[in-house]
């Protein structure tokens, strides 16, 4: 049978990568190092990836709440230094299984048969996974930077969904999941830079304690006001919660990065 | 209201290195292309962030279009003039359309 082997948070600041005040950064760089180590001890597999789009690849006339890419992939189409646009492996076959029970249990989701994708996915998929093919990975955009956003709770119920489909899956597949977001950042607003560490414990605390009731009660309003509008990125981290209830959360990094402008928190969650 | 086609003018901008060059050339004549009002066609070809903010635009697709149009450097002049997102939500009292 099938299973979800591990799952983490990662953040994709471009400005880690872009880093235009030259601030040392390898120690949080080797973090996306040190879980492609995990990834490749877990045995995984597959990989599925949460993240959002930053009207980069969706505009006003088409703006899917979830989306499902189901075929070849590359990326991130946008460029920074030290992360190529490159191939990712895909595999057609997982993730039209992942469309098709998403849709028979109440997520109508849309699809992409070809995606270059942007940092939200890219970053991970070319950081912190093998990038010689033994790991493919299906993303899964949800509606996190663009109204109308993926309700906190759908979020959650989605990673239920996906650990539905990975356990009624034949074959012997080992899946990770990654949620892949900054915590608190402001992006395009006037607070640009400002990170608030209390909300990122909060969130991150949460991530440890296997229980996503804290987040859950949280309202958009009160993320954007204590997060700000980037902070709507903890719906990925609700998603990979979903997927592994009760998971055993350990942060393994966290910074307040004054080279960025988003709450670098990387975490491992694995199966209860 | 054409709220949407601002948005559509502005990522066309931002992801269409032909559609950023028009409007570098010719910001009137590009905006044209798009159903706006009078209003909005004067705060866009203008640039004018403070009221594009208010008016509702998506944060991150308004900063896109403003280094697309002015370039990286000019992201000190943006921050000094974009409002902050806590005045669009004491602004908006849970308007869901602002936030």
């Amino acid at each position: 049978m099938a299973n979800i082997v591990g799952g983490y948070i990662m953040p994709h600041d471009p400005l880690l990568f872009v880093n235009p005040q030259k601030k040392e950064r390898d120690h949080l760089l080797a973090v996306y190092s040190r879980i492609c180590d995990k990834v490749r001890a877990s045995g995984a597999t597959k990989a599925i990836i949460f993240g959002a789009d930053h009207y980069i690849l969706f505009g006003p006339r088409c703006l899917p709440q979830f989306l499902i890419a189901t075929g070849e992939l590359h990326g991130p189409i946008d460029r920074l230094p030290g992360v190529a646009n490159a191939p990712i492996a895909s595999d057609p076959d997982f993730a039209n299984y992942l469309v098709n029970h998403a849709h028979g249990s109440g997520f109508d989701v849309s699809v992409a048969r070809d995606l270059g994708v942007d940092h939200a996915i890219g970053v991970p998929a070319q950081l912190a996974l093998p990038t010689d093919g033994s790991v493919q990975t299906v993303p899964v955009y949800m509606a996190s930077g663009v109204e109308p956003y993926v309700r906190l709770q759908r979020a959650y119920e989605f990673g239920q969904m996906v650990r539905d489909a990975v356990g009624g899956m034949p074959g012997d597949e080992r899946v990770v999941l990654i949620g892949s977001g900054g915590i608190s950042h402001w992006v395009g607003t006037g607070e640009m830079g400002r990170i608030n560490p209390e909300f990122d414990k909060k969130v991150l605390d949460a991530i440890v304690s296997g229980d996503p009731s804290t987040l859950l009660s949280m309202t958009d309003e009160e993320i954007m006001r204590d997060g700000g509008n980037g902070g709507m990125e903890i719906r990925h981290y609700l998603a990979v919660m979903g997927a592994l209830p009760a998971g055993q959360g350990e942060v393994l990094t966290y910074e307040a990065w004054s080279g960025g402008v988003t709450g670098l928190g990387f975490a491992e969650i694995l199966p209860a | 209201m054409s709220y949407g086609a601002v948005e559509q003018l502005f990522y066309d901008v931002s992801t269409s290195r032909n559609r950023k060059e028009a409007f570098r050339e010719d910001s009137g004549e590009v905006a044209g292309k798009y159903a706006l009002s009078e209003t909005e066609r004067e705060m866009v070809i203008s640039m004018q962030v403070e009221n594009l903010f208010e008016y509702g635009i998506n944060p991150m697709l308004l900063m896109g279009f403003w280094t697309s149009v002015r370039g990286p450097q000019s992201m000190p002049e943006y921050l000094a003039r974009v409002p902050k997102l806590a005045s669009r939500l004491e602004a908006s009292s849970g308007g869901k359309d602002s936030l």
